[in-house]
């Protein structure tokens, strides 16, 4: 099981984005649905706001998060009282940022590795859950 | 049925006071609002949300690269 930063998918609906193919390679991969996609709620808004921030364009910003949430492979986790506290305590505990901390919470809580091209989350996570980059998923996934 | 049993819980609501009708508004308000895209999801099948996130690749394709990227504005707001 993975957990997917809002980051990965940033890049995977930018065709222009310098990470996209890496990114888009991995997302097409798991349309077979054979691996499971864990991410918080967060995730929803972080996308939606970008996108509709950058591009100026509500609407494919809400077509974007409600297409996300009907694939059958995602799975959304809500930021209830219990997750937060423990997002706080890695957000406390190793100076990571609170949206950062939020996804290293639900990868922690949910047994996945965590997904991200962020270095710094990626450094701080380490050392509490598995962190790889889309590209070395992807090579997992594909490896015969 | 459900005519009537609307007229009597308003009724009812009017004889509270204004703060607990404020209260009541904004609650009832709420739980609405965060059952409106679980309906909405559910229109929409995993086949059409494939084609519909490809639509929007190929939208922001056609019009161009843009600064900052989507990525980069996902980081600035975590900064």
């Amino acid at each position: 099981m993975y957990t997917l930063d809002a980051n990965i998918y940033a890049r995977d609906i930018d065709r222009n984005d310098p990470n996209y193919d890496d990114c888009h390679a991995l997302i097409e991969r798991l349309k077979q649905g054979d691996v499971r996609v864990t991410v918080p709620t967060l995730l929803l808004a972080e996308l939606a706001a970008s996108i509709s921030r950058v591009r100026r364009d509500p609407m494919r910003a809400r077509i974007t998060v409600d297409a996300l949430q009907a694939l059958p492979y995602m799975e959304f986790i809500a930021l209830d009282r219990t997750l937060g506290q423990e997002a706080a305590e890695i957000a406390a505990d190793r100076a990571v940022k609170g949206a950062d901390a939020v996804y290293i919470a639900v990868a922690l809580r949910h047994g996945c590795t965590l997904v991200t091209l962020d270095q710094e989350q990626a450094t701080r996570a380490a050392p509490i859950v598995p962190v790889m980059t889309p590209q070395a998923v992807l090579a997992v996934l594909t490896r015969p | 049925m459900a005519t009537s049993s609307y007229d009597e819980l308003l009724r009812v609501a009017r004889r509270l006071p204004l703060a607990e009708r404020l209260r009541l508004v904004g609650a009832l308000a709420s739980e609405a609002a965060g059952e409106l895209p679980a309906s909405a999801r559910h229109s929409m099948t995993p086949e059409e949300a494939l084609i519909a996130l490809d639509e929007v690749r190929a939208h922001f394709a056609a019009q161009g690269p843009v600064s900052p990227t989507i990525a980069e504005d996902l980081a600035a707001s975590r900064r």
